[in-house]
């Protein structure tokens, strides 16, 4: 898949809430369009996890996917995402793996979270770690490192985002053609939680095992602790 | 169920006075048949085999909008997948629609998460919210209902 060039803006709320706002106003935008923002005011996470932005600090962007899929193969988009970053980082020599279903980790610690949105088109919304420095990812709540802690080098985040581009349209374009199961290989190479015991989800819906793999559609599969094989569709995973 | 035990259980349907057999097989195991001769109800649910050891799962979502069905006048939407459902798209903002609220045809009334893609749920009937059968934040199966709509006349 090919990405149009970027629209940046200087500073947005956050780039997946005005582009799904676009949307809903009826803008005319191209499949493959690129929001960029240098600071998001109240960028966010899965629900309601904020993502902090300063200007120039970390890259904050969504993208725009016109092209229809089935529910089932949609589900394993940020999956192809998540592989697309992963690539990219190791293309700067830093090692890094994935975490079900969408985040991408550095030594255990987070890099890049990944949000999206199905409305009238789906908004796929990427925030990536460039130049937060250790003080900046001691004062998140989870641990956090950066594309700076991790090199040394500063860099420019409209760079980082050309580059990102090349693999994010080599991944989703790929997951495109062939949905989950041309992920599987290198998903299952590179996820952090293959053969983990961990805790997924919250409350009442919280569930524990060990992780076998993925299904067809890259949804989780635990063996619990009473033996049984179990489908997780939704939450996060601890451990 | 194969097909010669799900034609045996029509055919015992047909052979009985009631008016409607919905069986719902567990949640991972997606098994839901729903007989209905269009009158009051009466739903049976029962389990049609012993839990497997490999316990596959219900699709979570296979069609692109949720699938409605009359019951006394009025739309249940009910979940296209598998997810978590909610009523706001952030906890900041109010809920896409609360009970008493009147929405149009296409309208978006609650977002469906499954696997960090928060998908928003349109309705293809406008009308009267007359109940909403969920709680935020809750877990909710492939089919199961959500709202009750009273459709505009």
């Amino acid at each position: 898949m090919k990405f149009q060039i970027p629209q940046w803006h200087d500073e947005l709320p956050s780039t997946n809430t005005t582009l799904s706002e676009w949307l809903h106003e009826g803008r005319e935008l191209p499949d493959g369009f690129v929001l960029a923002a240098r600071a998001q005011t109240a960028g966010r996470g899965r629900y309601e996890r904020r993502w902090l932005t300063q200007p120039g600090r970390n890259l904050t962007f969504s993208m725009l996917l016109r092209s229809a899929a089935p529910n089932m193969q949609l589900l394993s988009l940020p999956m192809a995402a998540a592989l697309g970053v992963a690539t990219f980082l190791e293309e700067k020599d830093v090692a890094a793996q994935t975490k079900w279903p969408n985040d991408v980790l550095v030594n255990g610690r987070k890099i890049c979270g990944i949000l999206a949105q199905r409305g009238q088109a789906v908004v796929l919304g990427i925030g990536l770690n460039v130049n937060m420095d250790t003080d900046e990812a001691a004062a998140i709540d989870r641990p956090a490192t950066s594309l700076r802690i991790e090199t040394g080098n500063e860099c420019a985040v409209e760079d980082v985002l050309d580059g990102l581009l090349l693999h994010l349209g080599e991944w989703i374009g790929r997951w495109q053609a062939g949905g989950f199961a041309v992920l599987r290989e290198t998903w299952e190479a590179r996820c952090a939680n293959m053969g983990q015991y961990v805790e997924v989800g919250e409350d009442a819906d919280r569930c524990t095992g060990v992780v076998l793999g993925f299904g067809a559609a890259g949804q989780l599969l635990l063996r619990e602790d009473d033996g049984m094989q179990r489908e997780v569709w939704a939450g996060d995973v601890d451990g | 169920m194969n097909e010669g035990k799900l034609r045996k259980l029509i055919q015992l349907f047909q052979d009985s006075d009631i008016d409607e057999l919905e069986v719902q097989h567990s949640f991972w195991r997606g098994t839901r048949i729903r007989l209905s001769r269009g009158h009051a109800s009466t739903t049976i649910a029962a389990p049609l085999a012993p839990p497997a050891a490999v316990a596959p799962s219900a699709p979570p979502a296979t069609a692109v909008t949720p699938v409605e069905k009359i019951d006394d006048g009025l739309h249940e939407v009910l979940s296209p997948m598998v997810g978590t459902f909610y009523r706001a798209s952030s906890p900041e903002i109010d809920p896409f629609v609360r009970e008493g609220a009147h929405i149009d045809n296409g309208q978006t009334v609650c977002i469906i998460e499954a696997m960090k893609i928060m998908n928003e749920i349109p309705t293809d009937v406008g009308g009267e919210i007359v109940e909403i059968l969920v709680d935020n934040a809750q877990a909710v199966e492939y089919n199961q209902p959500l709202f009750k709509i009273r459709p505009s006349s």
